[in-house]
């Protein structure tokens, strides 16, 4: 029997399919031609009541709107504030009294405010660059929430030895692979440290929405305690974070080093040794993302954790040779 | 509806009534359904349907399918699905366990004979699926080898007395994200390789309908979003949910139809303005039918606690 000859790819859609559309379907009536276009993503294609034609570009971009993502509210986290001490007046400090002084004369306003020349040109503005650039977002992600899990790939060592071993097989072991099916819970430091990454933590949750749709993950806040995040609902009241098994924990955090040494806001042993027990009963594998380098990480972080540096150099070799296949979700 | 196709038929009102061998309720057709289905099947590109939920979209291939008077394959993609579920896979299991069991006198029959195909392939190929890709002559001295043994693949296309076909991709925004890029090429060119089996391709002349479902949870590739027509459904107006009451319903009270179509956009427009799952048309459906079956009256205090269980999911909706 002869082999069939593949056929040519197609490629996208483009001006080809609409002449065929056109010819094929007969389309003479202005309404159905601009329906039968903008299926096929084009515009501009004059509909009585659209109005101004937009471009085939534009048309194509908005065929899928970005979906309205959850957006972490940012404010202080709710903490009760502990209640004001202020110490005893020291008495007088003053060595002699204010005497008040007449208001100054009003001046005439200046000379330039009447010129009517147009503003300075604004500076340009300085473009930030991301700790997450767009094009490696879901790479490097996938490759820190990925949950280990049996893949299509026969582990065939493994099926040898049984074989061999003459235990019956009620089911073929397989190479685990990283699957992403079980979502994330993403914690984010909102302390007054991190405040210069607050657009990052933004970029982060849209890449995670992107990456893995509204259902698969969740957004929090914190601002000392990552055991104590919440997020905030459409009653306006917060809702605590609690760890849900098998579910990884994507925490944003500078650890509140860029804080002073000494104080509160930054992250204590105890409340990290503290929040590492209720991930591990509750078998959550967490991933910490910092934008600070290496050095300026706690010693006592423990040595299983996960540390990746949140940077924009950061790439998904990297993180999954930290990762390795996927999170190992306890039994 | 005004636009009359021209790949397909259907009644002048745009409804499409239940077929006599696939069981679906009542669709209706709008003008922008009807010629983004034309335009599929005019340029061979995959149809690619959004909406919310309830709005139609995995009725539309099935219906389709009746209309046409093709074949019906349909997939249900899971965070799971791979290439290989679609195309074909080989059997490891099954082939491990009769290996266990063949000696010297019954030998355990090639590799192709563990080759189980996928929707693709049945497709595109049906009769080669049903051989695994293999001819005639070598199947049937597979089948005096083995005897009663012989796996026959399942086919599971319906109307099989026709090469056209409509496949249903349902859901694809939940599989993996790399899946989309995989099927590029056999939906392009109607044509791919089984692993570890042979090429499939399409003939020249059939026609294939693919038509894939979203509900937009997750974004899809460019390049693939690229390569499809698109189609989003919205939910019916009240006309049009009175269209199908009355085709469901046809002796039914048009006052109770009217009335919980009324109820049923109220619950919509509050269910979107606190960011909550809308009612859909079955659940318009279900209230019309427990109404009925009850003989409970809009308006009335059976009526009131009837609508919060059947279109306000709040608590549901929160515990996820």
């Amino acid at each position: 029997m002869a082999a069939r000859r593949p056929s040519r790819p197609r490629g996208d859609i483009g001006l080809g399919d609409l002449a065929k559309a056109i010819v094929e379907l007969d389309l003479d009536n202005n309404h159905y031609l601009h329906l039968a276009a903008r299926c096929l993503g084009f515009e501009g294609l004059a509909h009585p009541d659209s109005g101004r034609p937009q471009t085939a570009a534009d048309m194509r971009m908005r065929r899928h709107p970005a979906r309205q993502t959850k957006q972490p509210r940012r404010g202080r986290a709710f903490v009760p504030p502990a209640p004001v001490i202020t110490p005893e007046p020291a008495g007088d400090v003053l060595t002699s009294t204010l005497e008040p002084r007449p208001p100054a004369a009003a001046q005439p306003p200046p000379g330039w405010l009447q010129d009517k020349e147009p503003a300075p040109p604004k500076h340009p503005q300085i473009i930030r660059q991301p700790l997450l650039l767009q094009n490696r977002a879901a790479g490097v992600l996938k490759a820190a929430i990925a949950v280990r899990r049996p893949g299509r790939q026969l582990d065939m060592p493994r099926l040898i030895d049984r074989v061999i071993a003459g235990r019956p097989l009620h089911e073929l072991p397989h190479l685990p692979v990283g699957s992403m099916e079980q979502g994330v819970d993403m914690l984010c430091d909102y302390g007054e440290s991190m405040q210069p990454f607050y657009a990052d933590l933004q970029g982060l949750a849209d890449s995670l929405a992107r990456l893995l749709g509204s259902s698969l993950y969740r957004v929090f806040e914190y601002e000392t305690d990552p055991g104590r995040a919440f997020e905030w609902t459409s009653a306006d009241e917060p809702l605590f974070w609690t760890p849900k098994a098998g579910r990884p924990v994507l925490l944003a955090t500078d650890f509140g080093r860029g804080n002073p040494r000494g104080l509160h806001q930054r992250l204590r042993p105890a409340i990290w040794q503290a929040f590492l027990r209720q991930t591990r009963q509750a078998r959550v594998p967490v991933l910490v993302c910092s934008p600070l380098p290496p050095t300026s990480w706690p010693r006592w972080l423990g040595r299983d954790v996960k540390v990746i540096h949140w940077d924009p150099r950061t790439r998904a070799g990297s993180v999954s040779r930290l990762v390795g296949s996927g999170h190992e979700i306890g039994r | 509806m005004d636009y009359r196709p021209k790949k397909f038929e259907l009644p002048n009102d745009g409804i499409h009534i239940k077929g006599d061998d696939l069981d679906h309720p009542p669709y209706v057709f709008t003008d922008k359904v009807a010629i983004a289905v034309d335009v599929a099947l005019a340029t061979g590109r995959p149809l690619l349907v959004s909406g919310p939920p309830g709005s139609g979209k995995s009725s539309l291939a099935p219906v389709m399918a009746t209309r046409l008077g093709w074949r019906y394959l349909h997939e249900i993609f899971t965070s799971r699905t791979r290439l290989e579920d679609l195309t074909g896979d080989l059997d490891q299991l099954r082939r491990l366990s009769d290996a266990q069991l063949r000696d010297e006198k019954n030998p355990l029959p090639e590799r192709w004979a563990y080759l189980e195909p996928g929707v693709l392939w049945w497709a595109f190929d049906r009769a080669g699926a049903v051989l695994r890709g293999r001819s005639q002559r070598e199947v049937d001295k597979l089948k005096q080898q083995v005897g009663e043994n012989y796996h026959h693949p399942q086919d599971p296309s319906t109307n099989t007395d026709v090469d056209h076909v409509v496949i249903l991709l349902d859901e694809i925004d939940k599989a993996d994200p790399d899946l989309p890029n995989d099927l590029l090429e056999p939906l392009d060119r109607k044509r791919f390789d089984v692993p570890q089996g042979p090429p499939v391709q399409a003939k020249p002349k059939q026609q294939v309908l693919v038509i894939l479902t979203t509900n937009e949870e997750r974004e899809l590739p460019p390049a693939f979003l690229r390569r499809c027509i698109s189609l989003r459904l919205t939910d019916p107006d009240r006309a049009q949910l009175l269209h199908i009451a009355h085709h469901h319903y046809p002796r039914g009270q048009k006052k109770l139809h009217s009335d919980v179509a009324d109820k049923l956009i109220e619950q919509r427009t509050a269910a979107r303005e606190q960011d909550l799952r809308p009612p859909s048309t079955s659940e318009y459906l279900d209230a019309i039918e427990a109404c009925r079956k009850l003989k409970i009256q809009p308006g009335s205090d059976q009526w009131a606690l009837l609508a919060q269980a059947t279109f306000v999911k709040e608590d549901n909706e929160r515990g996820g």
